[in-house]
């Protein structure tokens, strides 16, 4: 639900090692102003964060007949941020057979996002 | 007892002992193993399924298990050798390395070169001497990633981290992943410990950071039930102010120990500050032939610089097989001094630029780096949490001629405060 006032929200920049301290002023959403960014990468880093912030997804899946029990996978692309743990219930409901090849489509297109999951090791068969 | 002859034994599969065997038979050795404990290598990379490795090496943004099997796949391709499963019992001056495992017992190694790529542990409870009950539920970070990560356990569902160093923040961010309420991180120093980026997650799932707070007491009779929290003063004495966290779980992310067994056995000296052998820009250790990379040295915060580390382990590792390499023949020490926790290497040649690696004492903006008392450099900030690297270039290396030992210092305008 959109706040009707002003609100203040620190963010912190990732984009160098300066790691600037940001406070972003919105109001319903929409990007008012940043205050102590070093410089415009990080201005355009706050606004990113605030309308449409993404996170690199990863999780692990269950293996049926493989030498190790679980296998490590990630999304192809940076996921909407507040998709995050659903797309992690949807692949809690998997199990995968062994053998598996890294790199190898474990989901395609999850939650019909258009972005694929897919393994990031290789598992022999037990 | 069986025995082998090789060029070069890499003791420790891992990114940094990889990297070095690579190195070591691209630069021209001839019989390279790997000697590794687990059953697997990679070293801890296969469990660490979080992004953001290989951005500086590689140009690539990839999971640990990603960015490990970029090496480990050459290492059949490359004909190296390697042991899994197998420990290595001793090791000597003389480069004599005794092994032991399930197939061949007991064997002899000799080689030409040894590179020690053992990796650090994790510093646990009894450690930090925590006061309280001794209930199941309280685990390293690491221990906690494996079981999730390779095993395939949650081990909790109330959680409180102690640390927030980035293997804390990465644990309390894959516990939220997997429906955990993560209840905290408590940090004994007045900033947090970790890269920004991983300070990220305690915004992303709402988990709140207690700054200069310890933990003083664990309180459950089978399982934690809770864990007592104090507040700290600005010179970080208990203030009394006490709260009881209720969970299931705590983590433990406070700090690694270079494992550094096997370089005592050989008399390696190890440097105080960084709990791993001295080194030279080569990467030998104070006993000819044996080189050391990795966290084994000193403990890193990015793997890019481990596999930067192995290579340079490596390639010194086979050239002094070939009986090539050439040796620092003016030592110049460098010598951590005010806000410097360590540098890596210890020791350079004045000869050749070289990369240092320093790790500070505290953040501070608009530094000013001193080495010896001719090279000043200035860095927009610094941080404990990131290795602050500088050129020794051909420039700079001329202002230290004559020197056998400089003081590296770093003063600041500016602390940081967060």
């Amino acid at each position: 639900m959109l706040k009707d006032e002003k609100e203040q929200v620190e963010v912190i920049c990732i984009q160098c090692p300066m790691g600037c301290r940001m406070t972003v002023e919105i109001y319903k959403q929409e990007v008012l102003g940043t205050k102590n960014a070093g410089c415009n990468r990080g201005i355009e880093y706050a606004i990113g964060e605030i309308r449409s912030p993404v996170r690199d997804f990863f999780s692990t899946v269950k293996v049926k007949n493989g030498k190790t029990p679980m296998l490590s996978v990630r999304s192809t692309k940076p996921v909407p941020k507040s998709l995050l743990l659903a797309y992690a219930m949807e692949i809690s409901k998997l199990t995968v057979q062994a053998p598996i090849r890294i790199g190898s489509i474990v989901v395609k297109d999850i939650l019909n996002s258009g972005i694929d999951i897919i393994a990031t090791k290789s598992i022999e068969e037990a | 007892m069986s025995e082998q002859n090789l060029d070069v034994a890499v003791i420790g599969g891992g990114a940094a002992g990889t990297a070095a065997a690579i190195a070591a038979k691209t630069n021209g050795a001839d019989s390279v193993l790997i000697v590794e404990r687990n059953e697997e290598l990679g070293g801890i990379l296969p469990q660490c399924i979080h992004t953001g490795f290989g951005l500086h090496y590689l140009k690539e943004n990839l999971t640990g298990p990603e960015y490990i099997d970029r090496f480990v796949k050459r290492i059949p391709e490359l004909g190296i050798e390697h042991k899994l499963g197998t420990m290595v019992l001793d090791l000597t001056s003389r480069k004599e390395i005794l092994t032991i495992n399930r197939n061949e017992g007991v064997q002899r190694l000799r080689a030409s070169s040894v590179v020690l790529a053992m990796g650090c542990r994790e510093r646990s409870r009894g450690a930090l001497s925590i006061p309280g009950t001794r209930p199941a539920g309280v685990f390293t970070a690491g221990t906690a990633q494996r079981l999730m990560d390779i095993e395939g356990y949650v081990p909790g569902k109330k959680i409180v981290i102690l640390g927030s160093g980035d293997i804390g923040l990465i644990m309390a961010r894959r516990f939220a992943m997997e429906g955990a309420k993560v209840k905290g991180v408590i940090e004994v120093m007045p900033y947090p410990g970790g890269l920004d980026r991983n300070l990220q997650i305690l915004k992303d799932f709402d988990i709140p950071l207690y700054l200069r707070h310890a933990a003083t007491f664990v309180h459950g009779k089978n399982r934690v039930e809770g864990v007592t929290m104090c507040k700290l003063d600005e010179n970080g004495q208990p203030t009394g102010e006490e709260e009881i966290i209720d969970c299931d779980t705590l983590i433990l992310s406070v700090g690694l120990i270079p494992e550094n067994e096997l370089s005592n056995r050989a008399g390696i000296n190890l440097d105080p500050r960084t709990g791993g052998p001295i080194v030279d820009e080569n990467m030998e250790t104070s006993v000819e032939g044996i080189f050391a990379c990795g966290n084994v040295v000193h403990v890193h915060d990015l793997v890019d610089h481990v596999t930067i580390a192995g290579e340079k382990a490596g390639a010194s590792a086979a050239k002094n097989a070939g009986g090539e390499l050439q040796r620092p023949v003016n030592k110049i020490q460098l010598i951590p001094g005010k806000n410097v926790r360590y540098v890596v290497p210890q020791i350079i040649s004045g000869a050749r630029p070289v990369e240092i690696y320093a790790r500070m004492r505290e953040p501070a903006y608009d530094a000013k780096i001193t080495i010896g008392e001719h090279i000043s450099i200035r860095r927009r900030v610094v941080k404990p949490a990131e290795t602050t690297i500088i050129d020794l270039n051909e420039d700079r290396l001329k202002k230290l001629e004559g020197s056998s030992q400089v003081i590296v210092d770093m003063t600041s305008q500016e602390a940081v405060t967060c």
